[in-house]
Protein backbone atom coordinates (compact mmCIF):
# COMPACT_ATOMS: atom_id res chain seq x y z
CA UNK A 1 0.00 0.00 0.00
CA UNK A 2 1.21 3.52 -0.74
CA UNK A 3 2.52 5.57 2.15
CA UNK A 4 0.22 8.15 3.74
CA UNK A 5 3.14 10.48 4.45
CA UNK A 6 6.22 10.65 2.26
CA UNK A 7 9.26 12.73 3.27
CA UNK A 8 11.63 13.28 0.38
CA UNK A 9 15.00 14.87 1.15
CA UNK A 10 13.36 17.44 3.43
CA UNK A 11 15.60 20.36 4.41
CA UNK A 12 14.74 23.19 6.74
CA UNK A 13 17.00 26.15 7.42
CA UNK A 14 16.12 28.87 9.91
CA UNK A 15 17.57 32.31 9.35
CA UNK A 16 18.17 34.37 12.45
CA UNK A 17 20.01 37.55 11.51
CA UNK A 18 23.16 36.45 9.72
CA UNK A 19 23.11 33.01 11.28
CA UNK A 20 21.74 30.02 9.46
CA UNK A 21 20.60 27.11 11.55
CA UNK A 22 20.08 23.85 9.73
CA UNK A 23 17.07 22.32 11.51
CA UNK A 24 16.56 19.40 9.14
CA UNK A 25 19.03 17.89 6.69
CA UNK A 26 17.93 15.45 3.98
CA UNK A 27 15.17 13.72 5.91
CA UNK A 28 13.59 10.91 3.89
CA UNK A 29 11.17 8.24 5.05
CA UNK A 30 7.56 7.18 4.71
CA UNK A 31 4.68 6.47 7.06
CA UNK A 32 2.14 3.80 6.10
CA UNK A 33 -1.61 4.29 6.64
CA UNK A 34 -2.67 3.13 10.12
CA UNK A 35 0.92 3.08 11.33
CA UNK A 36 2.00 4.50 14.71
CA UNK A 37 5.37 6.14 14.16
CA UNK A 38 7.29 7.72 17.02
CA UNK A 39 10.12 10.20 16.49
CA UNK A 40 12.67 10.40 19.30
CA UNK A 41 15.64 12.71 19.79
CA UNK A 42 17.20 15.37 21.98
CA UNK A 43 15.84 18.89 22.15
CA UNK A 44 16.90 20.79 19.03
CA UNK A 45 17.11 17.78 16.71
CA UNK A 46 14.36 19.22 14.51
CA UNK A 47 11.66 16.71 15.40
CA UNK A 48 9.04 19.37 16.23
CA UNK A 49 10.00 21.24 13.07
CA UNK A 50 9.39 18.05 11.10
CA UNK A 51 5.91 17.76 12.61
CA UNK A 52 5.04 21.37 11.87
CA UNK A 53 6.21 20.93 8.30
CA UNK A 54 4.01 17.84 8.02
CA UNK A 55 1.01 19.85 9.21
CA UNK A 56 1.78 22.57 6.67
CA UNK A 57 2.41 25.10 9.43
CA UNK A 58 6.01 25.67 8.27
CA UNK A 59 7.37 25.66 4.71
CA UNK A 60 10.26 23.41 3.74
CA UNK A 61 13.51 24.98 2.55
CA UNK A 62 14.17 22.08 0.21
CA UNK A 63 12.70 18.70 -0.68
CA UNK A 64 9.04 17.82 -0.29
CA UNK A 65 6.46 16.36 2.05
CA UNK A 66 3.50 14.58 0.50
CA UNK A 67 0.44 13.56 2.47
CA UNK A 68 -1.88 11.16 0.65
CA UNK A 69 0.15 11.86 -2.48
CA UNK A 70 -0.40 15.63 -2.40
CA UNK A 71 2.53 18.00 -1.68
CA UNK A 72 1.92 19.93 1.55
CA UNK A 73 1.86 23.65 0.80
CA UNK A 74 -0.73 25.07 3.20
CA UNK A 75 -1.95 24.03 6.67
CA UNK A 76 -3.63 20.64 6.47
CA UNK A 77 -7.17 20.73 7.76
CA UNK A 78 -7.97 17.02 7.73
CA UNK A 79 -5.66 16.21 10.63
CA UNK A 80 -5.79 16.18 14.43
CA UNK A 81 -3.06 17.95 16.33
CA UNK A 82 -1.87 17.75 19.94
CA UNK A 83 0.89 19.92 21.40
CA UNK A 84 2.95 19.65 24.56
CA UNK A 85 0.74 22.24 26.21
CA UNK A 86 -2.95 21.40 26.04
CA UNK A 87 -3.84 24.80 24.44
CA UNK A 88 -7.38 24.74 25.72
CA UNK A 89 -9.57 27.83 25.71
CA UNK A 90 -9.91 28.92 29.33
CA UNK A 91 -13.47 30.16 28.84
CA UNK A 92 -14.80 26.89 27.50
CA UNK A 93 -15.76 23.87 29.54
CA UNK A 94 -14.09 20.53 28.69
CA UNK A 95 -16.90 19.39 26.39
CA UNK A 96 -17.04 22.74 24.57
CA UNK A 97 -13.28 22.68 24.09
CA UNK A 98 -13.63 19.32 22.32
CA UNK A 99 -16.49 20.68 20.22
CA UNK A 100 -14.42 23.69 19.12
CA UNK A 101 -13.04 21.39 16.42
CA UNK A 102 -16.59 20.90 15.11
CA UNK A 103 -17.64 24.55 15.39
CA UNK A 104 -14.49 25.67 13.61
CA UNK A 105 -15.38 23.46 10.68
CA UNK A 106 -18.95 24.71 10.55
CA UNK A 107 -20.28 21.19 11.24
CA UNK A 108 -23.44 20.42 13.19
CA UNK A 109 -22.40 20.56 16.86
CA UNK A 110 -25.47 18.65 18.04
CA UNK A 111 -24.58 15.68 15.86
CA UNK A 112 -21.12 15.41 17.44
CA UNK A 113 -22.05 15.95 21.08
CA UNK A 114 -22.52 12.23 21.73
CA UNK A 115 -19.18 11.38 20.12
CA UNK A 116 -17.46 14.09 22.21
CA UNK A 117 -18.89 12.62 25.40
CA UNK A 118 -17.79 9.14 24.29
CA UNK A 119 -14.24 10.33 23.69
CA UNK A 120 -14.10 12.11 27.04
CA UNK A 121 -15.39 8.99 28.75
CA UNK A 122 -12.93 6.79 26.88
CA UNK A 123 -10.11 8.99 28.14
CA UNK A 124 -11.34 8.78 31.72
CA UNK A 125 -13.03 12.17 31.98
CA UNK A 126 -16.56 11.03 32.68
CA UNK A 127 -18.15 13.58 35.01
CA UNK A 128 -15.69 16.31 34.07
CA UNK A 129 -17.39 17.47 30.84
CA UNK A 130 -18.59 20.66 32.45
CA UNK A 131 -15.36 21.69 34.18
CA UNK A 132 -13.31 24.65 33.04
CA UNK A 133 -9.66 23.90 32.16
CA UNK A 134 -8.38 25.61 35.31
CA UNK A 135 -10.40 23.08 37.31
CA UNK A 136 -8.59 20.14 35.65
CA UNK A 137 -5.12 18.68 36.29
CA UNK A 138 -2.43 18.81 33.59
CA UNK A 139 -3.08 15.20 32.62
CA UNK A 140 -6.83 15.77 32.39
CA UNK A 141 -6.32 18.88 30.26
CA UNK A 142 -4.18 16.86 27.86
CA UNK A 143 -6.94 14.21 27.63
CA UNK A 144 -9.37 16.94 26.60
CA UNK A 145 -6.85 18.09 24.01
CA UNK A 146 -6.53 14.55 22.60
CA UNK A 147 -10.32 14.16 22.47
CA UNK A 148 -10.48 17.43 20.54
CA UNK A 149 -7.89 16.12 18.08
CA UNK A 150 -9.92 12.95 17.44
CA UNK A 151 -13.54 14.13 17.38
CA UNK A 152 -13.66 14.70 13.62
CA UNK A 153 -12.06 11.30 13.04
CA UNK A 154 -8.97 12.54 11.17
CA UNK A 155 -6.96 10.04 9.16
CA UNK A 156 -3.75 11.54 10.53
CA UNK A 157 -2.96 12.45 14.13
CA UNK A 158 0.12 14.60 14.80
CA UNK A 159 1.35 14.71 18.39
CA UNK A 160 4.20 16.97 19.54
CA UNK A 161 5.52 15.72 22.90
CA UNK A 162 1.96 15.56 24.24
CA UNK A 163 3.00 14.01 27.55
CA UNK A 164 6.29 15.89 27.96
CA UNK A 165 4.98 18.10 30.74
CA UNK A 166 3.44 15.29 32.79
CA UNK A 167 4.98 13.37 35.67
CA UNK A 168 6.40 9.93 34.84
CA UNK A 169 3.56 7.99 36.46
CA UNK A 170 0.79 9.92 34.72
CA UNK A 171 2.77 9.66 31.51
CA UNK A 172 2.82 5.84 31.62
CA UNK A 173 -0.93 5.84 32.22
CA UNK A 174 -1.52 8.22 29.35
CA UNK A 175 0.54 5.99 27.05
CA UNK A 176 -1.77 3.06 27.79
CA UNK A 177 -4.87 5.18 27.34
CA UNK A 178 -3.66 6.63 24.08
CA UNK A 179 -3.08 3.12 22.72
CA UNK A 180 -6.55 2.11 23.87
CA UNK A 181 -8.14 5.03 22.02
CA UNK A 182 -5.94 4.48 18.97
CA UNK A 183 -6.83 0.76 18.77
CA UNK A 184 -10.43 1.92 18.26
CA UNK A 185 -9.80 4.64 15.71
CA UNK A 186 -6.76 3.22 13.92
CA UNK A 187 -5.68 6.50 12.42
CA UNK A 188 -2.11 7.10 11.38
CA UNK A 189 -0.08 8.67 14.19
CA UNK A 190 3.14 10.70 14.13
CA UNK A 191 4.24 11.03 17.73
CA UNK A 192 7.18 13.22 18.76
CA UNK A 193 8.89 12.52 22.07
CA UNK A 194 12.20 12.83 23.88
CA UNK A 195 11.49 9.80 26.02
CA UNK A 196 13.08 6.59 24.74
CA UNK A 197 10.77 4.21 26.65
CA UNK A 198 7.73 6.14 25.44
CA UNK A 199 8.91 5.91 21.83
CA UNK A 200 9.42 2.14 22.08
CA UNK A 201 6.23 1.49 24.03
CA UNK A 202 3.96 3.32 21.59
CA UNK A 203 5.51 2.90 18.18
CA UNK A 204 5.28 0.41 15.35
CA UNK A 205 8.46 2.07 14.21
CA UNK A 206 10.80 4.50 15.95
CA UNK A 207 12.56 7.22 13.96
CA UNK A 208 15.73 8.18 15.82
CA UNK A 209 16.92 11.72 15.09
CA UNK A 210 20.22 13.42 15.96
CA UNK A 211 20.78 17.18 16.18
CA UNK A 212 22.92 19.81 14.42
CA UNK A 213 21.97 19.31 11.68
CA UNK A 214 18.75 17.42 12.47
CA UNK A 215 18.75 14.16 10.57
CA UNK A 216 17.48 10.62 10.79
CA UNK A 217 20.08 8.38 12.44
CA UNK A 218 18.09 5.19 12.29
CA UNK A 219 14.60 3.81 11.78
CA UNK A 220 13.80 0.84 13.96
CA UNK A 221 10.84 -1.52 13.63
CA UNK A 222 9.46 -2.42 17.05
CA UNK A 223 8.43 -6.04 16.89
CA UNK A 224 6.38 -6.25 20.07
CA UNK A 225 2.82 -7.59 20.30
CA UNK A 226 -0.25 -5.38 20.64
CA UNK A 227 -2.14 -4.59 22.77
CA UNK A 228 0.91 -3.43 24.66
CA UNK A 229 0.83 -3.79 28.42
CA UNK A 230 2.81 -2.38 31.31
CA UNK A 231 4.51 -5.77 31.79
CA UNK A 232 6.12 -5.29 28.39
CA UNK A 233 8.37 -2.60 29.85
CA UNK A 234 10.39 -5.34 31.62
CA UNK A 235 10.60 -7.55 28.51
CA UNK A 236 14.21 -8.19 27.41
CA UNK A 237 13.25 -7.24 23.82
CA UNK A 238 11.85 -3.90 25.03
CA UNK A 239 15.04 -3.24 26.98
CA UNK A 240 17.09 -4.27 23.96
CA UNK A 241 15.32 -1.70 21.75
CA UNK A 242 15.95 1.00 24.34
CA UNK A 243 19.66 0.17 24.42
CA UNK A 244 19.91 0.29 20.64
CA UNK A 245 18.22 3.68 20.53
CA UNK A 246 20.52 5.02 23.26
CA UNK A 247 23.48 3.85 21.21
CA UNK A 248 22.29 5.47 18.04
CA UNK A 249 21.59 8.70 19.96
CA UNK A 250 25.14 8.55 21.28
CA UNK A 251 24.06 8.51 24.93
CA UNK A 252 27.07 7.66 27.09
CA UNK B 1 -3.90 30.61 43.20
CA UNK B 2 -1.81 32.50 45.75
CA UNK B 3 -3.79 34.33 48.37
CA UNK B 4 -2.87 37.17 50.71
CA UNK B 5 -0.77 36.91 53.89
CA UNK B 6 -3.41 34.83 55.63
CA UNK B 7 -5.34 32.34 53.58
CA UNK B 8 -8.75 33.94 54.27
CA UNK B 9 -10.58 36.04 51.67
CA UNK B 10 -10.70 39.82 52.15
CA UNK B 11 -14.24 40.50 53.35
CA UNK B 12 -16.56 43.46 52.93
CA UNK B 13 -17.72 43.11 56.50
CA UNK B 14 -14.29 43.72 57.99
CA UNK B 15 -13.39 46.61 55.73
CA UNK B 16 -16.68 48.39 56.50
CA UNK B 17 -16.05 47.89 60.20
CA UNK B 18 -12.54 49.29 59.83
CA UNK B 19 -13.86 52.29 57.93
CA UNK B 20 -16.48 53.02 60.61
CA UNK B 21 -13.83 52.84 63.32
CA UNK B 22 -11.72 55.41 61.47
CA UNK B 23 -14.72 57.75 61.11
CA UNK B 24 -15.62 57.48 64.79
CA UNK B 25 -12.01 58.09 65.89
CA UNK B 26 -11.85 61.04 63.49
CA UNK B 27 -14.99 62.55 65.06
CA UNK B 28 -13.78 62.01 68.62
CA UNK B 29 -10.13 62.98 68.26
CA UNK B 30 -10.44 66.31 66.37
CA UNK B 31 -11.74 68.29 69.40
CA UNK B 32 -9.12 66.63 71.61
CA UNK B 33 -6.29 67.92 69.42
CA UNK B 34 -8.07 71.26 68.78
CA UNK B 35 -7.72 71.06 64.97
CA UNK B 36 -9.60 74.00 63.41
CA UNK B 37 -12.53 73.08 61.13
CA UNK B 38 -11.13 75.00 58.11
CA UNK B 39 -8.23 72.56 58.12
CA UNK B 40 -10.14 69.37 58.80
CA UNK B 41 -13.89 69.21 59.42
CA UNK B 42 -15.44 66.50 61.57
CA UNK B 43 -17.56 63.81 59.86
CA UNK B 44 -20.65 65.37 61.47
CA UNK B 45 -19.77 68.78 60.00
CA UNK B 46 -19.49 67.15 56.55
CA UNK B 47 -22.89 65.55 57.11
CA UNK B 48 -24.31 68.96 58.05
CA UNK B 49 -22.91 70.37 54.79
CA UNK B 50 -24.88 67.68 52.91
CA UNK B 51 -28.04 68.68 54.83
CA UNK B 52 -27.80 72.40 54.15
CA UNK B 53 -26.44 72.29 50.57
CA UNK B 54 -27.52 68.86 49.36
CA UNK B 55 -29.40 70.15 46.31
CA UNK B 56 -26.50 72.37 45.30
CA UNK B 57 -24.02 69.48 45.63
CA UNK B 58 -26.27 67.14 43.63
CA UNK B 59 -26.71 69.75 40.90
CA UNK B 60 -22.92 69.82 40.60
CA UNK B 61 -22.61 66.04 40.79
CA UNK B 62 -24.58 65.53 37.57
CA UNK B 63 -22.18 67.32 35.17
CA UNK B 64 -19.19 65.48 36.69
CA UNK B 65 -21.04 62.20 36.33
CA UNK B 66 -21.91 62.85 32.67
CA UNK B 67 -18.39 64.00 31.82
CA UNK B 68 -16.88 60.92 33.47
CA UNK B 69 -19.24 58.41 31.92
CA UNK B 70 -19.14 59.94 28.42
CA UNK B 71 -15.35 60.35 28.54
CA UNK B 72 -15.02 56.73 29.65
CA UNK B 73 -17.45 55.30 27.10
CA UNK B 74 -15.92 57.19 24.18
CA UNK B 75 -12.43 56.26 25.42
CA UNK B 76 -13.39 52.60 25.75
CA UNK B 77 -15.04 52.49 22.31
CA UNK B 78 -12.26 54.27 20.44
CA UNK B 79 -9.67 52.37 22.48
CA UNK B 80 -11.07 48.96 21.55
CA UNK B 81 -11.58 49.92 17.90
CA UNK B 82 -8.01 51.26 17.67
CA UNK B 83 -6.75 48.11 19.36
CA UNK B 84 -8.50 46.00 16.72
CA UNK B 85 -7.10 48.16 13.93
CA UNK B 86 -3.58 47.91 15.30
CA UNK B 87 -3.77 44.11 15.70
CA UNK B 88 -5.34 43.45 12.29
CA UNK B 89 -3.51 46.05 10.20
CA UNK B 90 0.23 45.77 9.77
CA UNK B 91 0.43 49.41 8.64
CA UNK B 92 -1.32 50.69 11.78
CA UNK B 93 0.85 48.38 13.89
CA UNK B 94 4.00 49.87 12.38
CA UNK B 95 2.88 53.52 12.38
CA UNK B 96 0.17 54.32 14.93
CA UNK B 97 1.17 51.98 17.73
CA UNK B 98 4.69 53.36 18.30
CA UNK B 99 3.46 56.95 18.05
CA UNK B 100 0.72 56.18 20.56
CA UNK B 101 3.39 55.15 23.01
CA UNK B 102 5.15 58.48 22.47
CA UNK B 103 1.91 60.49 22.69
CA UNK B 104 0.99 58.45 25.74
CA UNK B 105 4.01 59.79 27.55
CA UNK B 106 2.68 63.38 27.30
CA UNK B 107 0.94 64.19 30.59
CA UNK B 108 -2.56 64.62 29.15
CA UNK B 109 -3.70 66.73 32.10
CA UNK B 110 -1.19 69.38 31.03
CA UNK B 111 -3.07 70.00 27.80
CA UNK B 112 -6.44 70.45 29.56
CA UNK B 113 -6.31 74.28 29.28
CA UNK B 114 -5.68 73.97 25.54
CA UNK B 115 -8.69 71.70 25.08
CA UNK B 116 -10.87 74.20 26.93
CA UNK B 117 -9.75 76.94 24.56
CA UNK B 118 -10.25 74.78 21.48
CA UNK B 119 -13.64 73.29 22.27
CA UNK B 120 -15.08 76.00 24.50
CA UNK B 121 -15.01 76.46 28.24
CA UNK B 122 -18.83 76.43 28.53
CA UNK B 123 -19.36 73.25 26.59
CA UNK B 124 -19.58 69.93 28.43
CA UNK B 125 -17.72 68.39 25.47
CA UNK B 126 -14.47 70.14 26.35
CA UNK B 127 -14.50 68.36 29.72
CA UNK B 128 -15.66 65.10 28.17
CA UNK B 129 -12.72 65.37 25.78
CA UNK B 130 -10.25 65.82 28.63
CA UNK B 131 -11.74 62.83 30.50
CA UNK B 132 -11.59 60.86 27.24
CA UNK B 133 -7.94 61.76 26.58
CA UNK B 134 -6.94 60.55 30.02
CA UNK B 135 -9.08 57.38 29.89
CA UNK B 136 -8.22 56.38 26.33
CA UNK B 137 -4.61 55.19 26.58
CA UNK B 138 -4.89 52.22 28.93
CA UNK B 139 -7.76 51.01 26.74
CA UNK B 140 -5.67 50.93 23.56
CA UNK B 141 -2.74 49.21 25.21
CA UNK B 142 -4.97 46.64 26.88
CA UNK B 143 -7.02 45.85 23.80
CA UNK B 144 -3.90 45.41 21.66
CA UNK B 145 -2.62 42.97 24.30
CA UNK B 146 -5.99 41.23 24.59
CA UNK B 147 -6.44 40.65 20.87
CA UNK B 148 -2.86 39.55 20.25
CA UNK B 149 -1.55 37.78 23.38
CA UNK B 150 -2.58 34.31 22.29
CA UNK B 151 -0.48 31.15 22.37
CA UNK B 152 1.05 30.62 18.93
CA UNK B 153 0.03 26.97 19.14
CA UNK B 154 -3.61 27.96 19.60
CA UNK B 155 -3.44 29.87 16.34
CA UNK B 156 -1.67 26.93 14.66
CA UNK B 157 -4.42 24.68 15.92
CA UNK B 158 -7.05 27.04 14.53
CA UNK B 159 -5.35 26.76 11.11
CA UNK B 160 -5.47 22.96 11.19
CA UNK B 161 -9.17 23.26 12.00
CA UNK B 162 -9.63 25.34 8.88
CA UNK B 163 -10.92 28.27 10.95
CA UNK B 164 -11.92 31.38 9.01
CA UNK B 165 -10.57 34.73 10.32
CA UNK B 166 -14.01 35.85 11.49
CA UNK B 167 -14.56 32.58 13.38
CA UNK B 168 -11.09 32.86 14.86
CA UNK B 169 -11.94 36.35 16.06
CA UNK B 170 -15.27 35.37 17.60
CA UNK B 171 -14.18 32.11 19.18
CA UNK B 172 -10.59 32.91 20.18
CA UNK B 173 -9.46 36.53 20.06
CA UNK B 174 -12.59 38.21 21.43
CA UNK B 175 -13.07 36.01 24.50
CA UNK B 176 -9.29 36.03 25.01
CA UNK B 177 -9.37 39.83 25.14
CA UNK B 178 -12.05 40.11 27.85
CA UNK B 179 -9.75 39.93 30.91
CA UNK B 180 -7.45 42.51 29.31
CA UNK B 181 -10.36 44.75 28.32
CA UNK B 182 -11.79 44.68 31.82
CA UNK B 183 -8.40 45.49 33.33
CA UNK B 184 -8.40 48.44 30.90
CA UNK B 185 -11.97 49.46 31.82
CA UNK B 186 -11.05 49.53 35.50
CA UNK B 187 -7.99 51.69 34.93
CA UNK B 188 -9.90 53.93 32.50
CA UNK B 189 -12.89 54.64 34.69
CA UNK B 190 -10.65 55.80 37.55
CA UNK B 191 -8.71 57.98 35.12
CA UNK B 192 -11.89 59.41 33.58
CA UNK B 193 -12.94 60.67 37.02
CA UNK B 194 -9.56 62.36 37.43
CA UNK B 195 -9.83 63.88 33.95
CA UNK B 196 -13.32 65.28 34.62
CA UNK B 197 -12.34 66.78 37.97
CA UNK B 198 -9.18 68.40 36.63
CA UNK B 199 -11.17 69.81 33.68
CA UNK B 200 -13.55 71.36 36.21
CA UNK B 201 -10.66 72.74 38.27
CA UNK B 202 -9.40 74.53 35.19
CA UNK B 203 -12.73 75.64 33.70
CA UNK B 204 -14.33 76.73 36.99
CA UNK B 205 -17.92 76.59 35.76
CA UNK B 206 -19.73 73.73 37.46
CA UNK B 207 -19.22 70.21 38.75
CA UNK B 208 -17.70 68.66 41.84
CA UNK B 209 -14.23 69.82 40.79
CA UNK B 210 -15.62 73.35 40.71
CA UNK B 211 -17.14 72.89 44.20
CA UNK B 212 -13.72 71.88 45.52
CA UNK B 213 -12.27 75.12 44.10
CA UNK B 214 -15.10 77.13 45.73
CA UNK B 215 -14.53 75.34 49.04
CA UNK B 216 -10.86 76.18 48.73
CA UNK B 217 -11.53 79.89 48.09
CA UNK B 218 -14.04 80.09 50.98
CA UNK B 219 -11.85 78.06 53.36
CA UNK B 220 -14.86 75.73 53.57
CA UNK B 221 -13.20 72.36 54.16
CA UNK B 222 -16.57 70.74 54.83
CA UNK B 223 -17.67 71.48 51.25
CA UNK B 224 -14.40 70.09 49.89
CA UNK B 225 -14.80 66.91 51.90
CA UNK B 226 -18.47 66.59 50.94
CA UNK B 227 -17.46 66.86 47.24
CA UNK B 228 -14.68 64.30 47.68
CA UNK B 229 -17.14 61.96 49.39
CA UNK B 230 -19.55 62.19 46.44
CA UNK B 231 -16.68 61.74 43.97
CA UNK B 232 -15.46 58.63 45.78
CA UNK B 233 -18.95 57.18 45.95
CA UNK B 234 -19.36 57.82 42.22
CA UNK B 235 -16.00 56.18 41.39
CA UNK B 236 -16.83 53.23 43.57
CA UNK B 237 -20.27 52.81 41.99
CA UNK B 238 -18.92 52.94 38.43
CA UNK B 239 -16.10 50.56 39.34
CA UNK B 240 -18.67 48.24 40.90
CA UNK B 241 -20.72 48.17 37.70
CA UNK B 242 -17.62 47.13 35.74
CA UNK B 243 -16.70 44.42 38.25
CA UNK B 244 -20.29 43.14 38.15
CA UNK B 245 -20.25 42.97 34.34
CA UNK B 246 -16.91 41.19 34.50
CA UNK B 247 -18.33 38.47 36.73
CA UNK B 248 -21.31 37.96 34.44
CA UNK B 249 -19.27 37.88 31.23
CA UNK B 250 -16.35 35.78 32.51
CA UNK B 251 -17.75 33.01 34.70
CA UNK B 252 -14.55 31.01 34.16
CA UNK B 253 -12.47 33.65 35.89
CA UNK B 254 -14.35 34.17 39.15
CA UNK B 255 -11.79 34.83 41.84
CA UNK B 256 -8.92 35.30 39.39
CA UNK B 257 -7.42 38.76 39.18
CA UNK B 258 -5.84 40.50 36.18
CA UNK B 259 -2.50 40.47 37.97
CA UNK B 260 -2.42 36.74 37.22
CA UNK B 261 -2.15 37.38 33.51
Amino acid sequence: MANLIEYERVRKIYNSGNDEVIALEEVSFGVAPGEFVTVVGRSGCGKSTLLKITAGLLPVTGGAVRVAGVPVQAPLTNIGMVFQSPVLLAWRKALDNVLLQIEARGLNVGAYRKRALELLELSGLRGFENKYPNELSGGMQQRVSISRALIHDPSLLLMDEPFGALDAITRDEMNLELLKIWSESKNTVMFITHSIPEAVFLGDRVVVMTPRPGKVAEIMTIDLPRPRTTALRDDPKFIGYMRKIRESLGVQ
Amino acid sequence: MEKGPSSSEPSVKWSVLFFLCVVVLWQLLLPVFKIPSYLLPTPLAILAEFQTRGGFIFANFLPTFYETVLGFLIGALIGVVSGLGIVYSKILWLTIYPSLVVIGSIPRIAIAPLILIWIGIDSIWSKVTIAFLVAFFPMVVNSVAGFSHIEGEMLDLAKTMGMKPWTEFRKIRLPNSLPYLFAGFKASIALAVIGAVVAEFVSGQQGLGYLIIIGNNDLNAALIFASITVLSAMSLGLFGIIVGLEKVLMPWRRGIYPSDL
